[in-house]
């Protein structure tokens, strides 16, 4: 089958190994070089930066889009320019994957060649804000006097830090559960009624698995990917990390080895030994494979697959389920937003372009552009507005799975479980809990496998918090 | 290999089946690279287009990246390292061998170490001092930090090593000069060593990723492997037009190693029995 190294939004696969290293050694000389040299306007430029320029402004914008989203986005950047022709114009760069972009990013902060706009991924979210290049968001929106009652704000939560929008949200997924309803009703089970918590998975694996004379090879089959584990902890309504979750101080200590988080990788270690899981191991691609073509009945993945997972499911004649994220127990709380936002970079850049960059920015963020990128795309709409665009009710009409994240998003409840962890080395962390998780699934015990893997990480959570005082 | 005694119907047989493993990735490339998504999604894997060809994948992927550009810009990235590191590591290597210089040994240590360096902690300070120059996004910017190489003197200095004396004395009482020696005798023998580290340099050269992706901003000065890498997306995509793209790409490599490959042979093995 293809393979492939793991390319997400998220997490650092193995091939990218080489450029997180380096990232690591950067990451100390940029917090050492950023923060004394805020050579630009720490806010928002007066409002008529942009009119007093003469001439076209550019502005660079580095971003890690690419298949189906890089032409998505190359016509939302098209559209801008043409706007705003004579004006302002927008040169979109590939910069890579997200790991290899944040990389690209600190080398630039260290030769001062910084884009105007850059989209870093929600775990970078941290390690910008310790950098000290950009404008934040709320400068602007405060100067403007601008309504954001349209922004979703389960999704600017994430983005905001102590009640600052830094960041504009851009694309956006959540995790949903998806499950082979032709499957489930081969196995006796009721397709309109899929599990809830991770003790119903149990159940119902049991009777898909092949092993117990069920019609799929396994129930149940999802990454080694430590964002779901992320994702597990905050539907217990529980903290991945210390200090309110990195939101009230810079966190000290991940958590990953206690709880909920505990309970879920023993259950999976369970369902693994007992046959009722597939362990496809870290490749995201290789869980979606299996479950595209039937071998595991439910899986766990981002909103972002729901079109490959729709069409798969049409050629191969089946019934595509989708729903809530599982619990541990079941209770109110909800998923983490995933995805990525826009940043404005300050240090080293004129004022006319910061302006430009901003509109460019807001431009984005309009329940147009955004249902144009819902739609083409399958992010989540940042914008509440997008959601009555004609093209995005008419997308939502032919994909009704898709209201199954919109109503888990609405119903979920701000709080800082559900916003997420902020911490500095959140990729590291997110590798290191995929580690503990993997070596749990090979056999490992998995207290000793889960709290090894945290352990590991107290010196670099340290360093971090150290490098950037 | 001792003569050809061991050379019987069996070993033809291994040879086959290795044939067949080693060829195996090149084959499902080309035939993946035509397939739709329901041929690369089923389980057991299609080993051919069953619902039919999908020549798509090509447009597609010519869509999304600028091909073309990106092409040409691999093209001269690539030569340019693999003629620099030829001649930077000819000189060098003629000076060990033939010239006598004091520390010889000593400085042709020095020379080596440098492959101990990891590139990784050097390719910050190449970056900083390559955009201070302004050569982002040019030729001399993806090649600059790449046309001398430890590995590439120690190479040839293995092979002058081995030369016969005899035809370099020969050369100096007819008067050829340290130049004349060494283009118009030296190097015409040494074709095969020239060749293997030609072709090696080429290929890492054009294999390159996080160089190119670091002195590189506009996506038409991009190298083909960023391009590549961005057909591929986590969310949804579709796994012919990635083949399409690395098919593509894998082509002149492909042709480098098919009409190179005895030379890379002969080559690293020059040397090492004498």
């Amino acid at each position: 089958m293809f393979s492939s190294p793991r390319t997400s939004r998220r997490g650092a696969g193995p091939r990218y190994a080489v450029p997180a290293a380096i990232a690591s050694l950067s990451l100390v000389l940029a917090a050492c070089g950023g923060g004394s040299d805020a050579g630009g306007t720490a806010g928002a430029p007066a409002k008529d930066a942009l009119s007093k320029a003469s001439g076209v402004t550019t502005v660079s914008f580095w971003h890690s889009m690419d298949g189906k989203n890089a032409e998505e986005l190359t016509k939302l950047v098209t559209e801008f320019n043409q706007k705003n022709s004579g004006k302002i114009e927008v040169k979109a760069t590939y910069a890579g994957k997200y790991d290899d972009a944040i990389t690209k990013y600190k080398a630039a902060i260290q030769s001062k060649s910084t884009p105007d706009v850059i989209q870093i991924y929600d775990i970078g979210t941290r390690f910008m804000i310790d950098a000290k290049q950009t404008v934040p968001m709320q400068s602007f929106i405060d100067r403007d006097k601008l309504d954001v009652s349209d922004l979703q704000p389960n999704i600017t939560g994430y983005y905001s830090v102590d009640n600052k929008l830094h960041s504009m949200p851009f694309n956006t997924s959540m995790p949903v559960m998806y499950y082979n309803k032709t499957l489930f009703k081969k196995a006796g089970l009721d397709p309109e009624k899929p599990p809830v918590t991770i003790e119903e998975i149990r159940t119902a694996a049991e009777k898909l698995s092949k092993k117990d004379g069920g019609p799929a090879d396994y129930g149940f089959g999802a990454a080694i990917y430590g964002w779901l584990l992320e994702q597990f902890i905050a539907t217990s309504g529980a903290d991945y990390c210390d200090k309110g979750n990195g939101r009230e101080d810079k966190a000290t200590k991940v958590m990953f080895d206690q709880g909920e988080a505990l309970e879920v990788v023993s259950w999976w270690q369970k369902m693994v030994k007992d046959g009722l899981a597939a362990n496809t191991g870290r490749d995201t691609k290789s869980a979606q494979a299996a479950f595209k073509s039937g071998q595991a009945a439910i899986t766990l993945e981002s909103t972002g697959q729901l079109g490959g997972f729709t069409k798969a499911f049409k050629e191969a004649g089946w019934e595509l389920g989708a729903a809530n994220y599982p619990k541990v127990k079941a209770g109110d709380a909800g998923p983490i937003i995933g995805g990525a936002s826009l940043w404005i970079d300050s240090v080293g850049h004129k004022d006319a372009n910061k302006e430009a960059a901003w509109q460019f920015v807001k431009f984005l963020g309009e329940p147009k552009s955004q249902a144009a990128w819902h739609t083409g795309t399958g992010y989540f709409p940042i914008s509440k507005g997008a959601l009555n665009e004609p093209v995005d009710v008419e997308y939502r009409k032919n994909n009704p799975l898709f209201d199954v994240a919109v109503k888990q998003l609405e119903s979920t409840k701000v709080t800082t479980s559900s916003r997420g962890c902020l911490l500095g080395v959140m990729p590291q962390a997110r590798k290191a809990s995929e580690d503990g998780l993997e070596a749990a699934l090979g056999g490992g015990d998995p207290q000793a496998s889960m709290s090894k893997a945290a352990k590991g990480l107290e010196a670099q959570i340290r360093g971090y918090n150290d490098s950037v005082k | 290999m001792t003569g050809g005694r061991r050379s019987g119907p069996g070993s033809y047989v291994v040879l086959a089946l290795l044939f067949l493993v080693v060829l195996f990735p090149v084959y499902y490339g080309l035939v993946g690279s035509f397939m739709g998504e329901r041929d690369t999604n089923s389980f057991p894997p299609a080993l051919w287009p069953v619902s039919g060809l999908q020549p798509d994948n090509y447009s597609d992927a010519l869509g999304i990246i600028p091909l073309g550009n990106q092409y040409l810009t691999s093209v001269l990235q690539t030569l340019v390292i693999a003629l620099g590191q030829l001649v930077t590591s000819a000189l060098a290597a003629y000076a060990f061998v033939f010239l006598p210089l004091r520390w010889r040994a000593f400085w042709f240590a020095v020379f080596l170490s440098t492959m101990m360096i990891p590139y990784e902690s050097i390719i910050i300070p190449n970056y900083l001092l390559i955009s201070q120059w302004g050569l982002k996004d040019t030729i001399a910017g993806l090649t600059l930090p790449f046309l001398a190489t430890g590995f590439g003197a120690f190479l040839l200095r293995q092979s002058f090593l081995s030369f016969p004396m005899e035809l370099r004395d020969a050369a100096r009482v007819d008067g050829a000069s340290h130049f004349r020696f060494l283009t118009s005798i030296l190097l015409p023998l040494s074709r095969p060593s020239l060749a293997a580290l030609g072709i090696y340099s080429a290929l890492s050269a054009w294999n390159m990723y996080f160089w190119p992706l670091l002195a590189t901003e506009d996506p038409k000065h991009q190298t083909i492997q960023i391009g590549i890498s961005q057909l591929q997306t986590s969310d949804g995509d579709s796994p012919g037009m990635v083949l399409a793209g690395v098919m593509l790409a894998l082509f002149p490599t492909l042709l480098l190693v098919i009409f190179g490959q005895r030379f890379i042979v002969r080559g690293l093995t020059a040397g090492a029995v004498k």
